[in-house]
């Protein structure tokens, strides 16, 4: 199953996005950023398992703001 | 107890809204969108779905809903939040201390200025009004979704599309009204919504809602920690962490979520259409009585929204009220905290007497208001 985490430098957007990629079927995960870089102080990580190209479109579309994603090895 | 005073804030508040506040105590016992433990997410959902409530009653956007302390708290943020100095900003005859004080003390220090434009019975007439006091430097116009005192309600759809077409900010007070009114930020062309949460979406006492459309930029009335950006020393740049500083009242909105969820379910229509039920059986009754002065018309075909003023000959307005009251009915006598509507409708001085039902109120308790008037007239 493919992997992506999103970042977010608000919990509203980081619900927001949960439940978008929720309806979408996928499943997820939602921490405070463990590993924050520069600029992403108090954010939040959601991390996406399954149909991530749909959901990271849906986030787009919806202009649901993250602040930046990683895809894990 | 007898109560009409739903203007002021409603009563009884559904059960739901009861429990919901009562479970927060427990459930809701940490600080939203901070820690990053279960109980904070847990919290941080019950906001969110708090905003995902308001926004579907308004057609709005989740995150540009913003929670605040009561609509007096979000119309100081919108009016403060675009005045620049030497703005402009025009606003209708019937608003609120809450629209006057904030501008006129802005004026007093020199900030902006304010015209008043008269709402008419003659929506053209009131269009043109409000379009005749705009000026090359107007940022806003500021109108009430209906009157606190005297229920009209004016063309705000109409006002705020000649807002727009002369690149001019529209902010609806909805304090009277959302809840039972339609409100339709997407369709209705309106920036920017302020409603109270204790009214017509039936939270508790302390909540309110700001909510603005996409492309408004708002400076803010308070800084400080939002737990989003927390490394810059600047407020963030997106809603709602700009606007809502420090630690949320949860509990508050734990309650206004199922106030809002309330309407949704019992739909918005249907409250309005029991309340104008009431009212209108109220001034059928009242209008037969001589020594009775009413001040609006409910069958002239304007727009009213279920609010009833009126007053007893030679009585002034708080002693009918008091009167009442001690039949343990609770009106509101007095200005209601608009000078403007009473100068509007000759009674500054007099003040009137407020009669504002909700989806609660029965029959019963209608009929004993009415035969206590009656009484007091006689």
């Amino acid at each position: 199953m493919d992997k992506v985490i999103f970042k977010f430098n608000s919990i509203t957007y980081a619900i927001k996005a949960k439940n978008t990629a929720e309806r979408l079927g996928s499943k997820t995960r939602m921490l405070k950023n463990p590993n924050p870089k520069k600029g992403e102080g108090c954010g939040y990580s959601l991390t996406v398992f399954g149909n991530t190209d749909k959901v990271k479109d849906a986030f787009d579309a919806g202009k649901i703001k993250y602040t930046g994603y990683e895809i894990p090895k | 107890m007898i109560y009409f005073d739903n203007g002021a804030t409603s009563f009884p508040k559904p059960f739901s809204v009861v429990n919901a506040v009562n479970l927060s105590f427990c459930e809701f016992c940490a600080n939203p969108g901070r820690g990053g433990y279960k109980s904070a997410m847990k919290s941080a959902e019950m906001i969110y779905n708090a905003r995902e409530s308001a926004a579907r009653l308004f057609n709005a956007d989740a995150e540009n809903v913003i929670f605040t302390p009561g609509c007096t708290f979000s119309l100081n943020t919108a009016i403060k939040g675009l005045c620049r100095p030497g703005s402009h900003f025009v606003i209708s005859d019937l608003e609120h201390n809450s629209v006057i004080r904030p501008l006129e003390k802005l004026k007093k220090m020199g900030l902006c200025e304010y015209s008043v434009a008269e709402i008419t019975p003659d929506d053209s007439t009131t269009v043109n009004n409000f379009a005749s006091a705009f000026r090359k430097n107007t940022v806003a116009v500021v109108c009430t979704l209906s009157s606190n005192v005297f229920g009209i309600m004016p063309p705000v759809e109409k006002i705020a599309r000649e807002a727009h077409k002369n690149g001019i900010i529209f902010i609806l007070d909805a304090a009277q009204g959302a809840g039972y009114l339609p409100v339709n930020m997407k369709k209705d062309n309106t920036d920017i919504i302020c409603c109270a949460g204790h009214k017509g979406l039936f939270g508790p006492m302390g909540t309110g809602l700001l909510i603005i459309s996409n492309n408004v930029a708002l400076g803010t009335l308070t800084e400080g920690g939002t737990g989003s950006n927390s490394e810059s020393l600047s407020q963030p740049d997106f809603p709602p962490d700009r606007f809502e500083s420090g630690t949320p009242n949860v509990h508050g909105i734990a309650g206004l979520s199922a106030g809002i969820k309330f309407v949704l379910n019992v739909k918005r229509e249907n409250i309005l259409s029991h309340e104008n039920k009431i009212i209108n059986y109220i001034y059928d009754e009242l209008s037969s009585l001589g020594n009775v002065i009413l001040y609006t018309d409910f069958y002239d075909g304007i727009p009213k929204s279920p609010v009833l003023s009126f007053n007893i000959r030679s009585k002034p307005s708080e002693e009918t009220a008091a009167l009442l009251a001690e039949k343990g009915i609770c009106v509101r006598g007095g200005l209601h905290c608009a000078p403007l509507a009473h100068k509007k409708f000759g009674t500054i001085k007099s003040g009137t007497v407020r009669i504002t039902p909700s989806w609660f109120t029965s029959e019963d308790e209608t009929e004993f208001l009415v035969n206590c008037i009656k009484k007091i007239a006689n």
